[in-house]
């Protein structure tokens, strides 16, 4: 889809493993650091992951209203204060309507595994109000309503690896049927016991370091961590860091072919996808990049793909940017931009 | 369009038995509980395309949704043929249906006894959203709606942009949700559960009764259809970024929501024949949409269909999206059961009386934890 009303991109929030900027994802990008895996325990062992620490939130918002936040809220709200903040948004976005949309693969899933932990082992009259309000999908996207105080409509979307694709496409309609005149979209997932022991089930294997070009192993490690962007009509704004040219959804009878020659793959060492992503390299003719190693797998990655690519087109090093990543399901998923 | 719930197991039956007062809630079935209450629930009745237990490999919530997807294109095969599937899209309201909180497998999990991932692989394929666009063999977007409450009425609305935007020809829009032991819990915990059946907007209610059901429509570009059982004019969405589970006082972001329904259908308040409301029948919820009715659409009567559906959560908003829809055809208004008195807090009262009307024009709103409230406007069939 080529979007008819062009938009931009204004403002970028991350926190991931690799720190909480898009220039902490830069340097550890060039400095072809692998990620520092950290040992999540479950019930029966432990799983290498690569974990995003959302602590810095304190040093914009004061701790007395974290308190009761659970991680998957904070890291979303991380993200979407840096992204506000980069984009010079006002408080409460009060110069202009402002919709919120979060895209999430699973959810605040360990705040779910502990609501069920409230009532297993005290019985159903103990379970927990709390924690059952802040397991539902949309406890991110209220926490940052909430605390910055935006009005406007807010979504939170799930289609597991699809989410932030389809989250980029509303909020492009959003934008194009003058719903409001700008979005702040955000990417979250984080990793849990229960995540690690499923993914031990399904994979066996335990990886410690991601390995992108090799497409027969399963070197995959699971990841967590928030993305947030800005996005504007082109018409509306000056500045910007990149625009969105195409957002696509390819079935797997739609071969997919990258509009630019440098690309941003999503080639996170799983087994699964490896053997597409390898057609993929062997018939591009320009660059790909990968930075799994840097953030770990997960459902929503595709949105830090996105984030490295603005990165590198608005610091002029490339003039465009096609991001791609291959589902579990045989779907795809592409998002192209340029420099503005 | 397509519906099941505890009222009927297709859409004429639910409005049929709507229009009539029935109302059917029990003690749950389904749900294990330790509780000394049995919270009385709305559940679906035996259908065909539900199995009696746990399915080993679709959710309840995608069996409810694909029975009301399957009434709603009953007759449409012309339309989705001569439509490229790439420009189809799917998207859905739920709660459960996207929460990976199997009980079983996690009480194993728990219990060291190393859990089967059948559980969990059959969650991994019953997000509603794709669940649909695979069974359907569409190609175009999907995408589930987690807006807790107001899910359904949203999902509806994203529906609505995607088509305006141009994204989509056709779009198979609603909600689904099961009953579940872990939502159930989950409002006893936070109080607002009743005992007995629900009385939205009455002076004596004391709380919800969760419901399950789904509810679909097909939107569709007006050229690609000759003859449409009416329309989805608009919908307005705003935040109240007051509190996580409670309505803003004085309902500032439902205010904001009807006013972008109405502006966006260019609607006056004397078009509308009726307010579909929320009505939940919990005190903060009912207080603050009748004194919003009372303030900005002055007149028009409203009514909650909740204590005969119960409150069926992300399938809601769909469900009462097409009630509204047929209502509007049949030139008809139920009574809002459950009501029986006035509550002295609430300057309006909700339709008591089951009721002709004449104007072809009705809003219906929902409110959701999280602060979420949401409008859409249709329109019958001229």
């Amino acid at each position: 889809m080529i979007p008819e009303t062009p938009i931009v991109v204004t403002g970028v929030g991350l926190v991931g493993h690799f720190g909480d900027s898009p220039e902490a994802l830069k340097t550890a990008i060039k400095e072809q650091r692998p990620g520092s895996t950290s040992a999540v325990q479950h019930r029966y062992g432990n799983l290498p992951c690569l974990l995003a620490d959302p602590s810095g939130l304190k040093n914009y918002l004061p701790s007395k209203q974290l308190r009761r936040m659970d991680k998957f809220s904070r890291l979303a709200l991380y993200a979407a204060t840096l992204a506000t903040r980069h984009a010079s948004v006002p408080e409460g976005a009060s110069d202009k309507p402002t919709a919120l949309i979060v895209a999430t693969g699973f959810g605040a899933i360990q705040t779910t595994f502990d609501f069920l932990d409230s009532y297993i082992e005290g019985g159903d009259a103990l379970a927990s109000p709390t924690r059952f309000s802040n397991s539902l999908h949309n406890a991110a996207t209220s926490a940052i309503s909430l605390m910055l105080k935006l009005k406007g409509p807010c979504a939170t979307i799930t289609a597991f690896e699809h989410s932030f694709t389809n989250a980029l496409l509303t909020a492009y309609s959003w934008l194009h049927e003058h719903r409001v005149d700008r979005v702040i979209l955000g990417a979250v997932d984080e990793v849990c016991p229960v995540v690690a022991y499923c993914w031990e089930q399904y994979f066996g294997t335990q990886s410690t370091q991601v390995q992108p070009a090799n497409f027969t192993d399963h070197t995959a490690i699971p990841g967590e961590g928030a993305a947030f962007f800005v996005l504007e009509r082109a018409s509306d704004t000056r500045s910007a860091l990149a625009r969105i040219e195409g957002i696509n959804s390819h079935p797997s009878t739609v071969p997919v072919i990258a509009n630019h020659p440098v690309v941003y793959l999503g080639n996170d060492g799983s087994q699964t996808t490896g053997g597409r992503y390898q057609s993929f390299v062997a018939q591009h003719r320009g660059s790909t990049h990968s930075i799994s190693p840097h953030i770990g797998s997960f459902p929503t990655a595709h949105a830090f793909d996105l984030a490295a690519a603005i990165t590198r087109v608005f610091e002029d090093e490339e003039t465009a940017a096609t991001c791609v990543r291959f589902h579990s399901d045989g779907w795809a998923s592409s998002i192209d931009l340029s420099h503005c | 369009m397509g519906c099941i719930c505890a009222l009927g197991q297709n859409l004429r039956e639910t409005v049929d038995n709507l229009l009539a007062g029935v109302v059917r809630s029990t003690p749950p079935s389904r749900i294990p509980s330790d509780l000394n209450t049995r919270y009385p629930v709305f559940e679906v009745g035996p259908h065909p395309g539900l199995t009696e237990h746990e399915d080993a490999t679709t959710l309840r919530t995608s069996q409810l949704l694909a029975i009301a997807v399957d009434e709603a294109m009953e007759g449409l095969g012309s339309l989705l043929r001569q439509v490229d599937p790439l420009r189809i899209g799917t998207v859905f309201g739920t709660t459960v249906g996207c929460a990976m909180n199997n009980e079983d497998f996690y009480r194993q999990y728990l219990e060291g006894s190393a859990p089967d991932m059948a559980p969990i692989t059959r969650y991994l394929r019953n997000n509603p959203a794709l669940f649909i666009r695979e069974r359907c063999g569409f190609q175009g977007i999907a995408q589930t709606v987690n807006n807790a409450c107001a899910s359904g009425t949203d999902a509806i609305g994203q529906a609505l942009s995607w088509i305006q935007a141009g994204l989509c020809d056709v779009v198979i829009a609603g909600g689904t949700d099961e009953l579940c032991r872990v939502v159930y819990n989950g409002f006893v915990s936070l109080q607002v559960y009743s005992e007995s059946a629900p009385k939205p907007f009455s002076a004596n209610r004391t709380g919800l009764n969760l419901g399950e059901g789904a509810a679909v429509m097909i939107l569709a570009r007006p050229e690609l259809v000759p003859e449409a059982h009416g329309y989805v004019l608009s919908y307005g969405s705003a935040s109240d970024a007051y509190h996580p589970t409670a309505p803003h006082p004085e309902g500032e972001g439902l205010v904001e929501a009807i006013r972008q329904a109405m502006t966006r259908s260019e609607s006056t308040v004397d078009q509308l024949a009726f307010i579909n409301a929320h009505g939940t029948s919990t005190y903060d919820n009912d207080k603050v949409e009748g004194a919003v009715f009372d303030r900005v659409l002055q007149g028009v009567p409203f009514f909650s269909p909740k204590a005969q559906t119960g409150h069926t959560l992300g399938a809601a908003g769909a469900i009462e999206a097409v009630i509204t829809l047929d209502l509007l055809n049949r030139r008809r208004l139920p009574a809002s059961a459950g009501f029986e008195e006035q509550d002295g807090e609430i300057p309006c009262r909700p339709n008591t009386e089951p009721t002709t009307i004449t104007q072809n024009r009705a809003i219906s709103t929902s409110l959701a934890f999280g602060g979420t409230n949401s409008a859409i406007m249709l329109e019958g069939k001229a």
